[in-house]
This record gives C-alpha cells, sequence and structure tokens, in this order.
C-alpha cells in the first residue's frame, strides 16, 4: 500500500511540475501586464510539435532539441506579443483576453491543419520503467521531469533576483509608472515577460510530450494549470508553483480512491473551497486596492 | 384576364406537382452525406473515414459513376458535439439535400440526430459507431459491423474458455461507447460464467494519466483487463501498469486494433489482444490491394490504417447496393438492395450478409487478433459472434 | 435632423418586420440558425447584466444553461406541461444563481473566474453522476414542448416560440438596466467601495446579479432542450462557458445590442464558413483575433463610434481607458 502511494504522489509530483511550469507562465505575464494569457496551453502544445518536427524530422540530436525549442517558443511568445496584444494593450482587459482566445484557437487549428489530428509520439531519452529504492518507486522521467524543473524554477529565481533585467521586469511589474521614470523601457520588457513565458511553456512542452502525447488539442491542460496557479495564489510566483505542483498530487490521489469522474473534479472542489476560505488563494497576498 | 390565365397556369401546375426526384439524386449525381468529427476528440478516426469513403467513390467515378451517376461526398465537422451534429444533419438535408448519410460518426453525435433522420426519411447507412443501437433502430438505420457489446461478449467467451482466466477487470471511457461494451461483457461474464468483474475502473475521455487506474486493477489481482478504449488509451495503461510490477493480459474491441496502438505503445503492448471485425490492411487479397493502391492515389498522406479502410468498406459496400438499386434510384430502392446482399465478398475473405430485420447489420463476424513482434496478427479465424445484450 | 433620431428606431422597426416574416421567405434551415441565435442571445443578455453590467466575470454559464435543460428535461419527461418546465427551469436555474453568488461575493477578479469555472466543470461531473435522472452519457431525448395542444415540433413553430421569448425578455432587460437596478450594477463594476459608500447594498445587488443571470441563461438552456432535443452532458463544458464570454466581449460587454451582435457572430460567422473544412477554425480563431483588434470594445463599440462620426447618430459612446499603474 505504501509503495502503491508512494509511486501516486512521485507521478503526481511530475506531472504537478508541469502545471507548475505552465502556472508560472501564466502568472509571469500576469504580474508584469495585468493580461491573463490564454494561449499558454496552446505554447506547450507548439511547442511539443516543434521539438517533434526537429527531433523526427530533421533528426537534431536532442540536446539540440531542446534549446531550439525553447528559443522559438520564446520567439513564439514575442510574436504573439506584438501582433495581438500590444496593439490593443489600453483596451479593456477583457478584449486582450478575446485576443488570446482567438490567438489559441489560430495556434491549436494551425497544428492541426499541419500536423493532423492524429495523435503523435514523442520519444524520450529517459526510460520510463520502474525503479524501487526502498518503499519508493518511481520512474526516471519521473525524476527527470521533476529535476529540470526544479533546475529552470531554481534559474528564474536567480534571474530575477540578481540580474539588472530581472529587478527591472520585477520593477515593471511593482509599478510601471516608475519602472519607466527609472529608465526601464517598459516595452522591452513587456516582450521579454511573453518571450520568457512562452520559454517556459516550451520546456513543459518538451517535458511533457513523451509522458502524453502530441496532438493539437494537448493545449487544454493550460487550463488545469490555470486553476493550479489560482489554487497557489495567482499573484506569487511561489504561489503558483506550489499550487501546479499540490494539483498533480491532488488529481492522482483522489483518482486513486475514487472514480474517474472524481479525480476531475476534485481539484475544482478543493479549489472553491480554498477560495472562499482564502480568496486570493494558498499565497496570494490580498490585493491592495486603492480606492 | 390575363391574371385569371396567369393564376390558372400556375394553379394547375402546383397541383400537378412537381416531376420529383429523390433528394440527392439527379441525373448525373449522386450526394452522400457525413457528419464526422474531423478536429475534435475522435478526429483521427474522422478524418480518415471520410479519406476511405472519398478513395472509394473516386475509384467508382473514375469508372464513370454508378449507372452514369457520380458520386458526391459531403461532410461537416461536428467536433463530437450533439448539437453541432444536429445542426449540420439540417444543414445536410435541407440545404445540400443529401440522398443518404452515411458513416456519421459518433455515439452521442448519431443519438442526437436519430429523430430527425427518422423524421426526414433520410437513411442512416452504416454509421460509424458499433454500438448495439444502430441495427434495432427501425427501417431508416442499418449498420454494417459486429457491434462493442458483440465483440465483448467473445472476449469474454475467450478469456473464460480458452485462457481460463477468471479473475477478469474492466477498464472503460466512461461515455455511451465505453459503457456499450463494458456492460455487455458484465451481462456476458454473469449469465453464461457466473462471474463479476474483479474490477471496474473508468476514465474519461482524452484522460492521458492512468496511474490511479493501473493502481487500482492492480490491487484487484486481474489477471486480464478489459479495455472498452479507443488506441490512444491502451498504450499508456501498459506502461503504467508496468511501471507498478503488473502485467495482465488487456484486450479489447476494435477500435484499439490500429497501426497507431502499436506505434504509441511500443514493447508495451507486445501480447496486447483484440477483436477486429473485418481485415487488417495489410493483409493481402484482392480487395485490400485495390484499396492500398486507392489510399496512395487519393490520399498519399495518410498512413494506410484500419481506421481509413473502415471508411472504404462502408463505401465500398454502399457502391454495390447502388450497383444492384439500377438506375431507378431512390431511398427505398437502395434500401432494398443493401437488404439483398447476401454472402458478398468484395475480395477479402470476410462475407457480407444483410442480418435480417431484427438484425440491420451487414456482417456479424469477428475474430481475435494478437500484437506480435510489433504487428497484429491473427489469433482465430472468422466466426459469428453471439448476440450480447447489455441486461 | 430629425432623421437621425429616427434611424434607430426605423431599422428596428425593418428588422423586427424582416424577423416576423422570416418563416415565410427563406428556408427551413435558416429559420432553425436564426432559432439557434435567439438561445444565444438569451444567454448573452443573462451574462452581460452580470459580468457587463455588474462586473462579475463568470466562466460559470455553461453549468446554467446545462441546469436550464435539464431541469426542464426531467420535468418534461415526467409529463409537466411545457410551460411549467420553462418556467420551473429558469426560476431553479436563478435559485441556483443566487446560491452561487453567495460564496463568491467575495472573491472579484481572476479568482471569481476560477470559481465560476470550477462551477461548470463540476456541474458537468454531476450530470454524470446522477445518471439516474439525467440519463449520464448516454444522452436524453427531449420531445418538442407543446401550449395548448398546439406542439411545437417544426422548425417554424419552434422559431415563432422563440422570437416571442427573446423579444420579451430583451424589453425586460431593457428595463431593468435603464432603471435603479441597472445603475447599482454598474456602481458596483467601477468601484465597489464608492458604490457601496453611497448607498448601494453590494451583497444584495451582486446575488440578484447573479440570479437573474442564471435566470435568463437558465431560461435558454431550457428553451434549447425543447429545440434541439438531445442532450448531452459532455456539451456544457467549460469550452462552452468561454464561448459564452467571448459572445458578450466581441459583441460589447453591458450593451444589449451587443449581446444581440456578438451572438450573431458566434452562430453566423461558423455558417458562413462550414465549407472551409479544416481552414475552419483557423480563419475563425483569425477574425476573432482581427475583430478585436480593431473594435476592442466590441461590435457595439465600434457600431455605435461610428454610427456617431459618419451620421451623428446618438453620442461618442465614452471609452474608459485603463490607466497603466
Amino acid at each position: 500500500m505504501a509503495e502503491i502511494l508512494t509511486s501516486q504522489v512521485v507521478s503526481g509530483l511530475a506531472t504537478g511540475c508541469v502545471y507548475a511550469l505552465i502556472a508560472l507562465g501564466f502568472v509571469l505575464i500576469f504580474k508584469a501586464t495585468d493580461v491573463v494569457n490564454f494561449a499558454q496551453g496552446e505554447f506547450v502544445m507548439a511547442s511539443g510539435f516543434i521539438s517533434y518536427t526537429l527531433l523526427i524530422g530533421l533528426g537534431f540530436p536532442y540536446g539540440l532539441v531542446l534549446v531550439a525549442t525553447i528559443v522559438l517558443s520564446g520567439f513564439m511568445g514575442v510574436v504573439l506579443e506584438r501582433v495581438v496584444v500590444r496593439p490593443i494593450m489600453d483596451a479593456p482587459i477583457f478584449s486582450i483576453v478575446i485576443a488570446t482566445i482567438g490567438a489559441s484557437i489560430v495556434l491549436r487549428s494551425s497544428a492541426g491543419i499541419v500536423y493532423g489530428y492524429d495523435v503523435l509520439p514523442l520519444p524520450t531519452i529517459l526510460s520510463k520503467d520502474p525503479v524501487r529504492v526502498g518503499f519508493l518507486q518511481f520512474t526516471p522521467m519521473d525524476v527527470g521531469v521533476i529535476g529540470s524543473s526544479l533546475v529552470i524554477m531554481v534559474a528564474l529565481y536567480l534571474f530575477f533576483k540578481l540580474t539588472k533585467t530581472g529587478m527591472a521586469m520585477r520593477a515593471t511589474a511593482q509599478s510601471q509608472t516608475a519602472a519607466r521614470l527609472m529608465g526601464v523601457s517598459v516595452k522591452r520588457i513587456f516582450s521579454l515577460t511573453w518571450a520568457i513565458s512562452a520559454g517556459i511553456g516550451g520546456v513543459a512542452g518538451v517535458l511533457i510530450a513523451p509522458i502524453i502525447y502530441l496532438d493539437p488539442n494537448l493545449g487544454f491542460i493550460g487550463v488545469k494549470a490555470f486553476a493550479g496557479a489560482i489554487l497557489g495564489g495567482f499573484g506569487s510566483i511561489p504561489g503558483a508553483i506550489v499550487g501546479g505542483m499540490l494539483l498533480g498530487v491532488i488529481e492522482n490521489l483522489s483518482g486513486y480512491f475514487f472514480n474517474a469522474g472524481i479525480k476531475q473534479v476534485s481539484t475544482y472542489i478543493l479549489l472553491i473551497l480554498v477560495l472562499v476560505v482564502r480568496p486570493s488563494g494558498f499565497f496570494g497576498a490580498a490585493p491592495i486596492r486603492k480606492v | 384576364m390575363k391574371w385569371f390565365t396567369a393564376a390558372l397556369t400556375l394553379l394547375v401546375l402546383l397541383a400537378s406537382g412537381p416531376v420529383r426526384a429523390e433528394d440527392g439524386v439527379t441525373d448525373k449525381e449522386v450526394v452522400i452525406g457525413a457528419g464526422l468529427d474531423l478536429t475534435g476528440a475522435v478526429a483521427n478516426w474522422g478524418v480518415n473515414i471520410k479519406a476511405g469513403m472519398e478513395a472509394m467513390f473516386n475509384r467508382a467515378n473514375a469508372a464513370g459513376g454508378v449507372h452514369g451517376r457520380k458520386i458526391r461526398l459531403v461532410a461537416y465537422d461536428h467536433v463530437y458535439q450533439p448539437p453541432k451534429a444536429v445542426t449540420n444533419a439540417k444543414r445536410l438535408v435541407e440545404r445540400d439535400k443529401v440522398f443518404v448519410m452515411m458513416g456519421h460518426l459518433g455515439t452521442p453525435t448519431t443519438k442526437a440526430v436519430k429523430d430527425y433522420l427518422d423524421e426526414k426519411r433520410v437513411p442512416n447507412i452504416f454509421p460509424a459507431t458499433l454500438a448495439s443501437m444502430w441495427t434495432t433502430s427501425g427501417k431508416w438505420h442499418v449498420g454494417d459491423l459486429a457491434t462493442y457489446a458483440d465483440q465483448t461478449g467473445l472476449i469474454v467467451d475467450y478469456l473464460v474458455k480458452e485462457k481460463k482466466i477468471r479473475k477478469i477487470a474492466s477498464f472503460y471511457q466512461d461515455d455511451e461507447y465505453g459503457l456499450d461494451g463494458h456492460l455487455a461483457g458484465k451481462a456476458r461474464l454473469k449469465h453464461a460464467h457466473d462471474l463479476p468483474y474483479v474490477a471496474e475502473v473508468d476514465y474519461k475521455r482524452a484522460d492521458i494519466d492512468f496511474s490511479s487506474q493501473a493502481a487500482k486493477l492492480k490491487e484487484s489481482g486481474a489477471e486480464a483487463v478489459i479495455v472498452q478504449a479507443v488506441y490512444r488509451e491502451p498504450p499508456r495503461l501498459a506502461e503504467q501498469c508496468h511501471a507498478i510490477g503488473y502485467n495482465p493480459l488487456f484486450i479489447g474491441p476494435s477500435p484499439i486494433v490500429l497501426a497507431k496502438t502499436i506505434e504509441l505503445g511500443g514493447k508495451h503492448v507486445e501480447g496486447l489482444m483484440g477483436v477486429e471485425v473485418y481485415p487488417l490492411p495489410t493483409e493481402p487479397g484482392a480487395f485490400l490491394d485495390q484499396y492500398r493502391a486507392d489510399m496512395a492515389k487519393y490520399s498519399p498522406g495518410l498512413a494506410i490504417d484500419t481506421t481509413n479502410l473502415y471508411g472504404y468498406q462502408k463505401a465500398a459496400l454502399f457502391v454495390e447496393a447502388m450497383k444492384r438499386a439500377g438506375r431507378n434510384l431512390t431511398r427505398d430502392s437502395v434500401l432494398k438492395a443493401i437488404e439483398s446482399i447476401k454472402d458478398w465478398d468484395p475480395g477479402w475473405g470476410l462475407k457480407y450478409g444483410y442480418g435480417g430485420d431484427n438484425r440491420r447489420g451487414m456482417s456479424n463476424a469477428g475474430r481475435l487478433v494478437v500484437v506480435k513482434d510489433g504487428k497484429w496478427v491473427k489469433v482465430s479465424d472468422w466466426t459469428e459472434l453471439k448476440e450480447v445484450g447489455r441486461k | 435632423m430629425a432623421w437621425r433620431r429616427r434611424l434607430p428606431g426605423a431599422v428596428l422597426v425593418v428588422v423586427g418586420l424582416g424577423l416576423l416574416a422570416l418563416p415565410g421567405v427563406a428556408d427551413n434551415y435558416v429559420v432553425y440558425v436564426v432559432t439557434r441565435l435567439f438561445v444565444y442571445v438569451l444567454v448573452a443578455l443573462g451574462l452581460n447584466l452580470l459580468t457587463g453590467y455588474a462586473g462579475q466575470v463568470s466562466l460559470g454559464h455553461a453549468a446554467f444553461f446545462a441546469i436550464g435543460a435539464y431541469t426542464a428535461a426531467v420535468l418534461a419527461e415526467r409529463q409537466w406541461p411545457s410551460v411549467l418546465c420553462l418556467v420551473a427551469a429558469a426560476l431553479f436555474t436563478a435559485l441556483v444563481g443566487y446560491l452561487l453568488g453567495l460564496p463568491c461575493l467575495r472573491l472579484s477578479g481572476l479568482y471569481l473566474a476560477m470559481a465560476t469555472l470550477g462551477f461548470t466543470l463540476i456541474v458537468q461531473e454531476m450530470l454524470l453522476q446522477l445518471a439516474v435522472l439525467t440519463h449520464g452519457s448516454e444522452g436524453m431525448k427531449v420531445a418538442p414542448a407543446s401550449l395548448l395542444g398546439l406542439t411545437f415540433d417544426s422548425d417554424t413553430r419552434k422559431y415563432y416560440l422563440l422570437l416571442v421569448v427573446t423579444v420579451a425578455m430583451l424589453l425586460f432587460a431593457r428595463n431593468l438596466v435603464s432603471g435603479r437596478m441597472g445603475r447599482a450594477f454598474l456602481a458596483i463594476r467601477d468601484n465597489e467601495r464608492a458604490a457601496a459608500a453611497m448607498g448601494v447594498n453590494l451583497a444584495r445587488y451582486k446575488t440578484i446579479a447573479f440570479a437573474l443571470s442564471a435566470l435568463y441563461t437558465g431560461l435558454a438552456g431550457a428553451l434549447s432542450a425543447f429545440i434541439v432535443g438531445f442532450l448531452d452532458p459532455q456539451e456544457f463544458s467549460f469550452f462552452l462557458s468561454i464561448q459564452f464570454i467571448t459572445i458578450i466581449i466581441l459583441g460589447g460587454l453591458a450593451s444589449l445590442l451587443g449581446s444581440v451582435l456578438g451572438a450573431c457572430f458566434l452562430i453566423f460567422l461558423p455558417e458562413l464558413l462550414a465549407g472551409l473544412d479544416v481552414w475552419q477554425a483557423l480563419v475563425y480563431g483569425l477574425i476573432m483575433v482581427v475583430t478585436i483588434l480593431f473594435m476592442p470594445f466590441g461590435l457595439s463599440g465600434a457600431l455605435r463610434r461610428y454610427a456617431f462620426r459618419w451620421f451623428g447618430i446618438g453620442s461618442e459612446p465614452m471609452i474608459p481607458r485603463r490607466l497603466g499603474h
């Protein structure tokens, strides 16, 4: 029993890490620009397909594929920001959200046209065979996913804390006006934010594609990640991460104890309960609203 | 006076009624409608069924059509959503004036349009859903192949009688498709063998993670798991079961018998068993050679797989029916023609025969196949499946 | 110039006459499509009341739609008269809306969106779990509505039924928004604290907004059940909720005209694109993006602006600018 539970928790953590990465992407854009990017899930999907083409279609080695995918995803993020978001930056938030929804439809249907709606398997270098250590049971794939996610998160943390650009981004997130006054090019920061967000989505795509199969409708995972982000507190980065991981574990455990249907909604039930008690999520700070 | 003459002429014309040709049939053309999922949950089937049907129709058209009429297929995408299916059906029937609806994909989606097609007296020919209801829905519906329920009956008998397995679990999609086979299997186990499922584990369509289901199956100690799923799930389930050291026999109905399943599952699906209701697309034979040639010619981008063969054989059956109906093509005449088909082998060793008014289907044969060395291989010969109800 | 003032009214009259005459001049299929349009207009009206006017984001409207549809279907199965089915469905959904509004009082923005989204998914799952009532994944058939011996089974009859109901609910909504309630909603949307300070009872009006919104959407769902004739739980997904939100944003928030225009966009555009096969979704997405880029305030906002600038009708719509922080 213990080993079944631990394997459930570990694989839950692995999926949870991917949710966390996607959630991170949402939160970064939101903090900097107040926009919820509905196309975030599609970034993940698109980068999965891009890595497929690079790996299988062009035969690039795995390491190069990883780097190239992240770069191309980042580029995709910038393009989206420039074409779809920048022109209506001053419009009501809802409109920008619709623009991202439209973009997500375009991305999804483009993938469908190019790759078909069939499901594509993406090979992986890490094995999915189980490994036993004491009462723990997991797969190298799980470890790889958790490991890479943690590396990315730490890297981002250091980036924000220590580099000049990272600080500029934090400044912009706090107050655009103040940042402008300090000489920060807010427009460039926005592009950079979208690029990083999309890039993280790219990593998530490469990590998750071998676990689930690639198909244009994969982007719907974004909704789950979004829920995880909210669970943890949407305004905060550690919140998004914890929320995502928590989501993965809860899903797995409730799937084990109940049935498939309950598994799917367990997160949302939990979410509603949490929101009723703490309207800003576990870690979110109550937003200070100026009267 | 002029007004009077005009009005009188009009009245006479109206009263005599137009010379009505059947909807969808003109001198030169027959229009066939299809409501398919082209971009949604089962788009793989929709796109391939369409390609398969078109390949066959193109072949018939290249030979001058059937009795001088070329066949035109009009397909709309319902994205596996019943309301869209209804709208599309209306568009096909009332705008495009199709002769028949063919290969309508999806169980809930076809259910949604059933009453409408009945009302409009548009035949629902060989819908792309092997749920039990389509062979017993009356005059306007004709199924083609063995149903999921009957296939599961074969599976259950095989497991208990030949493999001597008594601990059987069911892993099923929690919707109408999965339930058809799941409930039939349960009934067959109980009535014929006095056994229950040791575990009943469901999953949501498009779910990607089955680690909790795998854990539950392992706990139940089932030696065989019947998977009421499509090609996506068995690979993943097998992989996750193996990851926790659980190696049951996996076996399921026709929708899992795809080359795609092997492509996705790799070594994990070695030993996976399935039921097929028509020959594999890789087998030799005149009809299959023709199919492979047509697919290469008309849809070179698509890999040959059971999904497009599924559409191709539907079209082949219907073209045969149209030939038998003759030049005077009406909905009634084509239905009668279908009902007249008996012992007809298009050239692949499997015969079609109308099952009678109590079972409006064209074949109730099935046989077991297994994945061996990365390929589907037959295990038994064609048998007539027993009819298994869901209770 | 007098004609300027009269033009909107004249347009309305022409449209009205056109709608009345439609079944006589257009084919059955068009009539069916317009009937579906009316259903979506009702939903849009409801959602706009809550999200556009009262400022409470809701991704939960697919659930209200479902509750209305299934309530009516379940009652109809038990031989209740159709009118009662419709009324009961609408009122029950309104009650659920009210109950949902209570815990949501403390939530706003994203969190509210997420909670309502969660509501949609939970309701969808419950539709499956309560299969005893709803027939679960088998789907549920609904016989056509009937009133005093007249059965609404033809497309034309369904059309007129919906036309009447939609116009009535449109007028009702118009009354609401131009009255005290409408003003209270707008006050809440713009600044809750200021509204409270001015004596607007936040809790009361927010829950009323939820209830009214749910009423409209539940009614729409019930009517849709009678129109389409078949219900399946998987239609009532979060994707449907997103579609509803798309309608009111593309159409124009806090605008009755916007509700209508947005519904037109969502219903007519796919029809025009139907022949495009796999390209349909792509073109649809592109049109959506282009539309919002050029008309960030929705179709009604753009219409109002150009009606003013080119013809001098009405007045320049007030565009609240989002201030950077």
